[in-house]
């Protein structure tokens, strides 16, 4: 009987043992100093949510660097995390990436998921640069200052819709479809609190993810001015085709009618000059130097232009984090994150400048496309980030 | 009038592809005493051999029909052999759960060939449109009514003048004894899936103009499809009854009390018809006994 908890206590400690060694390499490892600079990418790697190509436009920026010395004389190296759409598919994906010590983890674009990656992010102590939308993900209600967003907010979102479709193209009332999930549902909330405050009606409807009929939102638009649709690709090309087939002859704005119309969802011949899209880096189409170079570096060695996509962000993720660290001449998390709160650089995608919230993003496009052919039609500039 | 008109329409096009999804399930369960959860899958599967042939392989549309009729055919006898046969003498729960993991395979295939991308599927009208008591109704919509008119003829046709039809009437009626008088199941059962499959599969190329053509798009109908399926009974005319009915109450529901419960009302429709008629609809519908 001795003998046999002897060998379960020798049995046990070594477990203890192994656990605090894969504890202890798993946190705070750090970097080294020398070597290649590690990035952890989060995205949807497996799964319907899945896009192609989702991560082109992040490795033609780390190609670039790396062909140029990499940073601080350092190539960059990294390795891909399938973050999937669930909060403990990311909080696992998570787990994994803080093992292999990253300097730099890119990509969330699921608000649920980053909140539930926050404690190995925290653990871990590594600078997180996302593109999730809703307040869940602000650094207060995170309780992390590790956190910058690339993306805009939803309330930027809203307030850019509200100004287009008000300002621009001169409606008084606007129906607005969303699909009631987190981002669309609170960006949704937000555009009806500045519809009531501008006096603009709002005839409202929250629709399923999953939708497979609009036909009684489009019907319920048809007294109104304009349409905006705030849901996925799938939503939109819906409510776009639902909207011809039903004689809707308002404006139209969709959040994602411009992947839609890139994926062939959305028949081209209902691509009028009533149909536009939102899109905060429409690298595809935006005309500034640093956008046409990002497009033709792109299609040199992709072979196809590029898409929509608000993974094209991540391309200016990777030169901000480059910026920082030779500014700084660090990689230090701790001094790449002050680096980041102090951020003010030009990117592909414009403007990226931190807020006290750690947003650096502060512009929405509005795209439309007149003669069947995308393009810019406004900007909505120095938005209020809201959160 | 036309808001009215409209609502009723889009009820009628939804109910048409309940229906098929509900014909095809309510046609193996008969015949098998099989509830087929991959039939959601077949559908999308459908959608997708439709686009692959129409749209990759610039195929006609007319063309299109039969293609995706006789490959969806050939799909459910394979499921049949791979999902059915060895278990046919299991647990009925088993035999379902088979079905359903073979769903699963089915869109994971299906995103492994042609990407998780949603994909447009075009209809042979275009974008275009009839004015019909002054709503606009797209021709997609009138053509789904009218092939599932057509499907749902020939399947009478079929079930009351064939000896297939006898056998499957007679399965359903009184399996036991069915077995008895020597109707062999082994033969009728990859036909049948067949039959099932190509059915959710003439589903798919319908509904997908109007949606995207995604892993998930047959998934998204088959729970409405379910409820068309519990109201309608065993039956074949009485779900596809069920199946308009539900659509119906679910458009005009949406689009006269609260377009905020608009996916739940198939499933309130059937809990408050069940309260009221245990039974389901069918005995409230004379003369339909195919």
């Amino acid at each position: 009987m001795r003998k046999r908890y002897r060998r379960a206590a020798v049995a046990l400690s070594a477990v203890a043992l192994l656990a605090a060694a894969c504890d202890s390499s798993a946190s705070g490892g750090g970097d080294s100093g020398s070597g290649p600079i590690r990035i952890a990418l989060m995205g949807i790697i497996t799964g319907p949510s899945h896009l192609d190509g989702w991560d082109n436009s992040f490795k033609l920026a780390v190609d670039e660097i790396n062909a140029a010395g990499g940073v601080l004389g350092r190539q960059i190296e990294y390795k891909e995390f399938d973050s999937g759409i669930t909060p403990q598919a990311a909080a696992d994906a998570t787990n994994l990436a803080v093992e292999y010590q990253p300097n730099l983890i890119i990509g969330y674009s699921v608000s649920a998921g980053l909140k539930a990656s926050i404690p190995g992010i925290n653990a871990a102590g590594v600078p997180v640069i996302h593109n999730t939308l809703a307040k869940l993900t602000s650094p207060d209600s995170l309780g992390s200052q590790l956190t910058f967003r690339l993306s805009p907010t939803g309330n930027q979102y809203a307030t850019a819709s509200y100004q287009y479709l008000t300002q621009k193209a001169g409606a008084r009332s606007i129906a607005l479809v969303n699909t009631q999930d987190a981002s669309p549902a609170e960006g949704a909330g937000e555009f009806q609190a500045e519809a009531a405050k501008g006096g603009v009606r709002v005839e409202h409807r929250a629709v399923s993810p999953t939708v497979t009929d609009l036909t009684e939102p489009v019907l319920a638009a048809k007294g109104s001015d304009a349409l905006f649709v705030w849901g996925y690709n799938e939503t939109d090309a819906l409510a776009v085709k639902t909207a011809a087939a039903n004689g809707y002859q308002g404006q139209y704005l969709g959040f994602n009618t411009a992947a839609a119309a890139q994926n062939n969802l959305i028949p081209a011949g209902l691509l009028t000059d009533k149909v536009h899209a939102m899109s905060f880096c429409p690298l595809e189409v935006l005309d500034t130097p640093a956008a046409q170079k990002y497009q033709q570096a792109y299609t040199a060695k992709y072979g196809v232009p590029p898409g929509n996509s608000s993974t094209s962000s991540y391309y200016d993720a990777v030169y901000i984090f480059k910026n920082v660290a030779e500014q700084i001449k660090s990689v230090d998390p701790g001094q790449i994150v002050a680096g980041l709160a102090k951020v003010d650089y030009q990117g592909a995608c414009g403007e990226e400048k931190a807020d006290a919230q750690h947003n650096l993003s502060h512009s929405v496009s509005i795209l439309s496309f007149a003669g069947g052919k995308q393009k810019v039609d406004s900007t909505m500039n120095n938005l209020d980030a809201g959160f | 009038m036309a808001h009215f008109v409209a609502i009723v329409i889009s009820g009628l096009t939804q109910g048409s592809v309940y229906a098929l999804i509900a014909l095809g399930i309510v046609l193996l369960q008969n015949a098998t005493g099989v509830i087929n959860f991959a039939q959601g899958d077949l559908i999308t599967l459908g959608a997708y051999v439709g686009f692959w042939f129409l749209v990759q392989n610039h195929g006609n549309p007319v063309l299109m029909y039969v293609v995706v009729i006789l490959v969806m055919f050939v799909a459910g006898v394979a499921l049949e052999r791979i999902g059915y046969a060895p278990l046919r003498n299991r647990q009925p729960l088993t035999i379902v759960i088979s079905t359903f993991a073979l769903g699963l395979a089915i869109r994971s295939a299906l995103g492994a060939w042609q990407g998780s991308d949603g994909l447009n599927l075009p209809s042979p009208f275009g974008s275009g449109t009839v004015s019909i008591f002054g709503a606009a109704t797209s021709w997609q919509s009138l053509l789904t009514i009218g092939v599932t008119i057509v499907v749902g003829v020939v399947l009478y046709l079929l079930m009351q003048r064939s000896s297939l039809g006898r056998q499957v009437r007679a399965l359903a009626a009184d399996r036991e004894t069915a077995l008895l008088q020597g109707i062999r199941v082994n033969r009728l059962s990859p036909l049948i899936f067949g039959l099932s499959s190509a059915l959710a599969g003439v589903a798919g190329v319908l509904i997908a103009p109007a949606l995207s053509v995604s892993p998930s798009l047959g998934f998204n109908m088959l729970l409405s499809a379910f409820a068309a399926v519990i109201l309608g009974g065993e039956r074949l005319g009485g779900v596809a009854f069920a199946a308009i009915f539900v659509a119906l109450f679910q458009s005009l529901a949406t689009g006269y009390v609260s377009p905020n419960l608009s996916d739940a009302y198939p499933f309130i429709v059937l809990v408050l018809v069940l309260a009221i008629r245990p039974q389901g609809l069918v005995k409230v519908v004379r003369g339909v006994r195919f």
